[in-house]
């Protein structure tokens, strides 16, 4: 039987670079997103230390994780893309494909701070994140339907800014 | 679509880096360990459907399962570097074993056997005389491909065993640098062990990151019982040890009691500190005093399973172990190809599901 703090570190493992990438889309800096990661897992905690029940881990870290992001915003935006080759940033894949990737990534980035916070924000829980519709519902406390209707006009916005840029 | 699917594949890519993801992790514990966690948690998060479509290439592996069974196969289990089977056994046996295991828990764990395994053949070869630098070079290299890939599956667990595995594998290793320092110390013509140490000692401080963050007593665990779970480890240990006269278990013995002085001294000011009430120190003494108890019941453990047979005569070492006699070197080779064709197809096949 595993101890709430063992519990928690291997939550920590399973969903930190989900958390990252997340962050890191949504606020365009490497570091920001790392501290962003740290401060969702430490509130994370402190908010299991209060309740001592949580039904659905996943979603309390993306929800903290999106709430320290628009607290982000508010204070202040930064779109840094140079960050993306700064030394120390990881790609996993291999050394032959690293700076194609890293361009495709920055363009995606770019494209993506076009849009609406509000359809930014689903297309990267849906096609980053992997969630499901109903996912990404619980997590942004909507209905599905709503979310379902922001992902698709999401990507048909996001088609059209590729096409005419 | 695709284009923008392919573009959010490539971003699903973008991760932490290890240092920083460990940064994070150390901070995270020390705040752990500086707040008070609850008895009982639950904590739960979306499932998800398990696809019985995972193993639909069976027939496949069981290709490889008959290729296991040749007698070549079998025979090449105990081979060591030099020996005309040991291609077989690292380039067919421990290929297939690897593909076969289906969990990357198990992947993971398969890698740390493999580690120890040449720890084993290095002591193997360097009690029989037949260490020289080719296998020396070779050991070397299996050694460091095994631990990289286990520090990546150690990454991509999500799992506290991951944890406790590592902290069982620092133990093994500080018991095989501890007979390898053994045989250096009593034997000549031993410096290619040298190199050996100084792998280990890289390997541990790789792992020591790791192994700090969860130790072998749980929250939860009465440490009065950890005393005397301890406390009968170390007398069963000390029973084992004595009577062993000849030269080499000498020194062998000396380590053995290093280790278990080592362990009573911090099972001696834990006690204290628990009856004090510090339990939270009292933990982590409890928990080196147990790794230490570890260690030296491995290097019991590696001692009598090492099967040396030496003339302890000016302390050389003069029996030299037969090779084995290979028949047919061909069709060893025909047989290496055709598996190592066979996994890399079943690989193939196993990598896009995740295994």
């Amino acid at each position: 039987m595993r101890n709430p703090e063992e519990k928690f570190l291997v939550i920590y493992e399973k969903h930190s670079d989900a958390i990252f990438r997340h962050c890191y889309f949504r606020v365009s800096s490497k570091e920001l997103a790392e501290n962003l990661t740290q401060e969702t897992f430490m509130r994370a905690w402190k908010y299991l230390l209060e309740k001592e029940e949580i039904k659905n881990m996943k979603a309390l870290l993306y929800r903290i994780a999106g709430n320290l992001v628009i607290d982000y915003y508010r204070k202040k935006k930064e779109s840094s893309l140079e960050n993306m080759t700064e030394a120390g940033f990881q790609i996993a894949s291999n050394e032959d494909k690293e700076m194609k990737t890293a361009t495709e990534i920055r363009g995606l980035m770019d494209k993506l701070d076009e849009l609406e916070p509000k359809y930014s924000e689903v297309l990267i829980m849906r096609f980053i994140d992997d969630m499901r519709p109903r996912e990404i519902a619980k997590v942004l406390d909507l209905k599905v339907n709503v979310v379902s209707v922001r992902i698709h006009r999401g990507v048909e916005k996001l088609k059209y800014i590729y096409v005419s840029s | 679509m695709y284009l923008l699917r392919r573009k959010f594949k490539q971003a699903k890519r973008i991760q932490l880096t290890n240092p920083a993801k460990e940064r994070i992790r150390e901070n995270l514990v020390h705040l752990i360990r500086t707040s008070q966690a609850p008895r009982s948690v639950k904590i739960s998060s979306f499932s998800f459907s398990y696809s019985f479509t995972k193993y639909k290439h069976l027939p496949a592996l069981v290709v490889l399962l008959i290729a296991l069974s040749f007698t070549t196969a079998f025979a090449a289990e105990k081979a060591l570097p030099g020996d005309a089977l040991y291609g077989v056994k690292t380039g067919v046996n421990e290929k297939i074993k690897e593909v076969l295991s289906f969990s990357k828990e198990a992947k993971y764990r398969f890698q740390v056997k493999i580690i120890e395994e040449r720890l084993w053949e290095y002591e193997q070869l360097a009690t029989t005389g037949q260490l020289n630098k080719e296998s020396q070079v070779s050991l070397e290299t299996l050694i460091n491909l095994s631990f990289a890939r286990m520090d990546n599956y150690f990454y991509q667990l999500a799992s506290s065993s991951a944890y406790s595995t590592q902290a069982q594998l620092y133990n093994k290793l500080s018991a095989h640098k501890s007979v390898i320092q053994g045989l250096i110390e009593n034997f000549e013509n031993m410096e290619n062990l040298s190199s050996a140490i100084s792998q280990i000692q890289l390997i541990e401080t790789k792992l020591k990151p790791a192994i700090k963050l969860l130790g072998e007593v749980k929250s939860s665990e009465d440490l009065s019982e950890v005393e005397k779970r301890i406390q009968d480890k170390t007398s069963k240990i000390r029973e084992n040890v004595s009577g062993k006269n000849t030269q080499l278990y000498t020194k062998v013995i000396e380590q053995i009691n290093g280790q278990l002085e080592e362990s009573q001294k911090a099972l001696r000011e834990g006690s204290i500190l628990n009856q004090k009430g510090n339990t939270d120190n009292a933990r982590e003494l409890l928990e080196s005093s147990e790794r230490a108890a570890e260690r030296a019941e491995k290097i019991l453990e590696i001692q009598e399973g090492l099967d040396i047979k030496m003339h302890i005569e000016k302390g050389q070492i003069t029996e030299k172990k037969q090779k084995n006699e290979v028949e047919n070197p061909d069709i060893q080779e025909e047989i290496i190809e055709k598996v190592d064709e066979v996994v890399e197809e079943v690989q193939e096949v196993l990598n896009p599901l995740g295994i």
